[in-house]
């Protein structure tokens, strides 16, 4: 009996300040690299630890979407099949 | 008629159960047996790691007739390269577990990951790639066969929990499947 595994990978944020948008929600996002309070490993927690299980956006026309991930809000950033 | 053994996946705190024989396991940022391209996993960034939520995977019978079941295996073909060349930056890691908990996402300071069921407290967990045909991970090391009863919902053997590991230099995409081989003998 046989399986394959696969994943799908992302591509790491990229190394500049990004503003994500989503209707009348709009947070500044601090991209990988930069050290500060908000930079949580490949993603961003959520300005004030507000929670929210998905959220679609855009980042200077790339898709991006925040999602809730072990107590934490995150923001990925890709080209592609980003929606929930 | 020989028995009829399915792999089973297995998610969530509920222990929902997927058939997974001739599928695809896919290793994403959620505890799901879905095979999509929603909640992928993130190339880290230098000098960090990514890992998935642990897959949990074990066999079941569920039909035919059967004397005995036993010898439970599991290998790869020793290349887990994924398409990224080698050495690999993506990496399967596995380990065995006798009972199931929730999937979670191991920590992921540690390379290789960690996980509580292997050890005391937590054990390393080790790369599928080094399990081939001829030195295969054992499947009922813990939950010991032969296995006998053959009711349809009997789960047999152990659980093989796999995790799948990021290095910074993977390249983002959808990876080529590699192939996961369960095997068992059958009087």
């Amino acid at each position: 009996m046989a399986q394959v595994l696969n994943g799908a990978l992302l591509s790491e944020p990229p190394s500049e300040d990004r503003i994500v948008k989503s209707g009348a929600v709009t947070l500044t996002v601090f991209a990988d690299g930069r050290k500060t309070a908000g930079f949580v490993r490949n993603g961003i927690k959520w300005p004030g630890g507000r929670k929210v299980e998905m959220l679609v956006g855009e980042c200077d026309g790339v898709r991006c979407y925040a999602q809730e991930r072990d107590g934490h809000v995150y923001i990925f950033l890709g080209r592609r099949n980003m929606e929930p | 008629m020989t028995a009829t053994v399915i792999i089973e996946e297995h998610n969530g705190a509920g222990n929902t159960r997927t058939d997974k024989t001739s599928g695809t396991v896919r290793f994403k940022n959620a505890d799901n047996a879905t095979v999509d391209l929603n909640n992928p996993l993130v190339v880290p960034s230098a000098g960090a790691r990514e890992n998935s939520y642990e897959k949990w995977l074990r066999l079941r019978i569920t039909n035919g007739a059967f004397t005995q079941i036993s010898n439970l295996r599991a290998y790869s073909d020793g290349d887990l390269s994924f398409g990224q060349g080698s050495p690999s930056e993506v990496n399967v890691y596995y380990a065995t577990a006798g009972a199931y908990r929730a999937p979670a996402v191991p920590t992921e300071v540690n390379g290789p990951p960690q996980i509580p069921e292997a050890g005391s407290p937590v054990e390393n967990m080790t790369n599928l790639a080094l399990r081939v045909s001829g030195d295969p991970v054992d499947m009922d090391a813990i939950n010991t066969g032969p296995f006998t009863d053959g009711s349809p919902a009997e789960e047999i053997g152990d659980f093989l929990v796999l995790v799948m590991q990021l290095m910074p230099g993977a390249s983002s995409g959808l990876l080529t499947a590699e192939t996961l081989t369960f095997a068992y003998d059958e009087i």
